[in-house]
């Protein structure tokens, strides 16, 4: 089996990154596949949280690659899915523990045994960045439609264009409040996509539900009902390769929001 | 004439004002405040003549944006007879009333020549000189360096620039220089953090997005939109020019001629259209002219 190392990367911090992993890594192994999730976030760790795990890590990478203990030692189980591990970072090391060569190493053992090895990347672009990106050969750059994670977005698929081992990479627009982009506050899914000139792999609602998720480690793909964990399940199938449209967003389906559509796309054609 | 006295609404000074479609432009900033919703507007106009036919224009501008005209003040007496017959109040402001006052803002030129179509080339005997109708210029702000204040001192318009047919010759006879050098093709967007230089001229086939640089000793061309820093010219050839089919840079520098983006349009990011019309901006008597391609030219 040779699995697919796919880095999750957006340069700028807090746009959801770590959530993004937990949750296409838990849709991933829902749909069978087996899935690992490397959190190279090195002394400041948060992919364990998200999935309710932190309790149970006992060796980290460090400890792999300072060969404390065997690869498979270190992969955490998840409660749920027997499909989905993690292979968790140290939070008492810094991003110089360890090395791009070792990371690189690392992802090439676990090809072997997962379908799909998801990398969890720290904030920035510095060796934390360098060290996630090295064993990867796909990325998704998650970015929320605000000004400055755009342009943090735009550097690292810069970054990311220049290194020869990336064959591909995939937008994931996060945060998206449609009300805003309707009422011209916030920048449009378009404006995003033709700004960084990318593919576009998936759009994720702002949604309250995934505060109270991270909060309780459960990642909010488990919850059928939530509008963003359809969207990351979305997302999982895509990178599966499935062809699925995009969600609408609209949350009120009234007839007024209907009506006020249909002006609007009238206005839209006649200009 | 009435003392003016108003309950709920405020006095807008556009003394200031030259030109109908520098009012027409300065009175939408306003009103776009949400503060100024259900208002009543007073409109101190200055020496602005004003026919019926704008006055009305005026009128509606101020009750679209859901609020109404008190009345006006003016010394002009073409306005005074056209508000009189459109029973419009006219009122003399005693200094007693705090009026507060916006700085005029020189509206970007779609708007201004948008405007103009609307209400007629309209420039008073001063702007006339300057400004050459049949080229569209738009400005950049020049900054603080002391040799660009100068100049634009003795030209005596800090926004307006003017360009002359008769020195446009000149420039494209000097402008051959560029051709000799070698020429860098790319066909990729320049990303932030990005740098190119050259030592001849630089083609860009897609954006060049805010952050990224590319300096060049000849010319820079950006078939997309130049959103970052282009600094042509480099090696001192103020005849080198940088041309894109949307020219939003946060600096231009051609050879010493140095000018960023006016803080009034200041988006890093502007919305892709295909109503762009390609620009091209070079050095004109210390400082930088935008000017636009337009089918007439």
């Amino acid at each position: 089996m040779t699995g697919r190392v796919i880095v999750i990367t957006s340069g700028k911090g807090g746009v959801g990154k770590t959530t993004t992993n937990a949750n296409i890594g838990t849709a991933l192994a829902r749909a069978g596949n087996k899935v690992v999730m490397v959190d190279t976030d090195l002394g400041l760790r948060n992919l364990d949280l998200l999935l309710g795990l932190e309790n149970r890590i006992v060796y980290t990478i460090v400890d792999v690659v300072e060969e404390r203990c065997k690869l498979k030692q270190a992969l955490v189980k998840d409660k749920k899915n027997p499909n989905l591990c993690l292979l968790a970072a140290a939070q008492t090391r810094d991003k110089t523990s360890v090395t791009e060569e070792q990371l690189k190493d690392i992802c090439n053992k676990l090809k072997k045994d997962f379908d799909f090895i998801l990398v969890d990347c720290p904030a920035g672009i510095e060796q934390g960045f360098q060290n996630a990106v090295a064993g990867a050969s796909e990325a998704i750059v998650v970015t929320t439609p605000e000004m400055s994670a755009v342009r943090d977005a735009d550097r690292i698929i810069g970054l990311l264009e220049a290194r020869e081992e990336i064959k591909s990479y995939k937008l994931l627009l996060n945060r998206v409040r449609p009300n805003l982009i309707k009422s011209n506050d916030m920048m449009s899914v378009e404006d995003v996509v033709e700004i960084l000139s990318a593919d576009l792999i998936g759009i994720i609602p702002e949604d309250t539900g995934i505060i109270t998720s991270t909060n309780k480690g459960e990642p909010i793909v488990n919850d059928e009902k939530s509008l963003a964990g359809k969207a990351y399940n979305n997302v999982a199938k895509r990178i599966m390769g499935e062809e699925v449209p995009f969600l609408d967003l609209e949350e009120d389906s009234g007839v007024l929001s209907k009506v006020k559509k249909f002006f609007s796309n009238l206005i839209g054609k006649e200009k | 004439m009435d003392k003016g006295y108003i309950e709920n609404g405020f006095i807008i000074d556009l003394t200031n004002t030259k030109k109908t479609s520098e009012i027409i432009y300065e009175l939408s900033r306003v009103l776009e405040m949400p503060e100024a919703k259900g208002k009543h507007i007073c409109l101190k106009l200055g020496s602005v003549s004003l026919s019926q036919a704008e006055l009305t224009s005026i009128k509606a501008l101020v009750e679209l944006m859901e609020s109404t005209l008190a009345f006006i003040s003016t010394s002009s007496t073409d306005t005074l007879e056209s508000a009189t017959a459109l029973d419009i109040k006219i009122s003399e402001f005693t200094n007693e009333v705090e009026a507060p006052s916006f700085d005029a803002v020189e509206p970007t030129p779609e708007v201004s020549s948008a405007l103009d179509n609307i209400f007629g080339e309209e420039t008073t005997a001063e702007n006339s000189e300057e400004v050459n109708s049949s080229e569209v210029v738009e400005p950049l702000e020049n900054t603080d360096k002391p040799e660009v204040h100068e100049i634009i001192q003795h030209n005596d318009s800090a926004i307006q620039v003017s360009v002359n047919k008769d020195d446009s010759e000149d420039v494209v006879l000097k402008k051959s220089e560029a051709e000799k050098l070698p020429t860098l093709y790319l066909r990729k967007t320049v990303r932030s953090g990005q740098s190119i230089s050259s030592d001849g001229n630089i083609i860009v086939i897609g954006d060049v997005n805010p952050g990224a640089e590319i300096i060049a000793k000849g010319d820079i061309t950006v078939w997309g939109i130049l959103g970052g820093i282009a600094h042509a010219g480099s090696n001192g050839n103020e005849y080198a020019r940088i041309r894109a089919l949307k020219l939003n840079p946060v600096q231009i520098r051609i050879a010493d001629v140095f000018a960023r983006r006016p803080d009034t349009i200041n988006l890093p990011y502007i919305q892709k259209s295909s109503e762009y019309v390609p620009e091209e901006a070079y050095a004109y008597k210390g400082s930088i002219v935008i000017r636009k391609f337009h089918e007439d030219n």
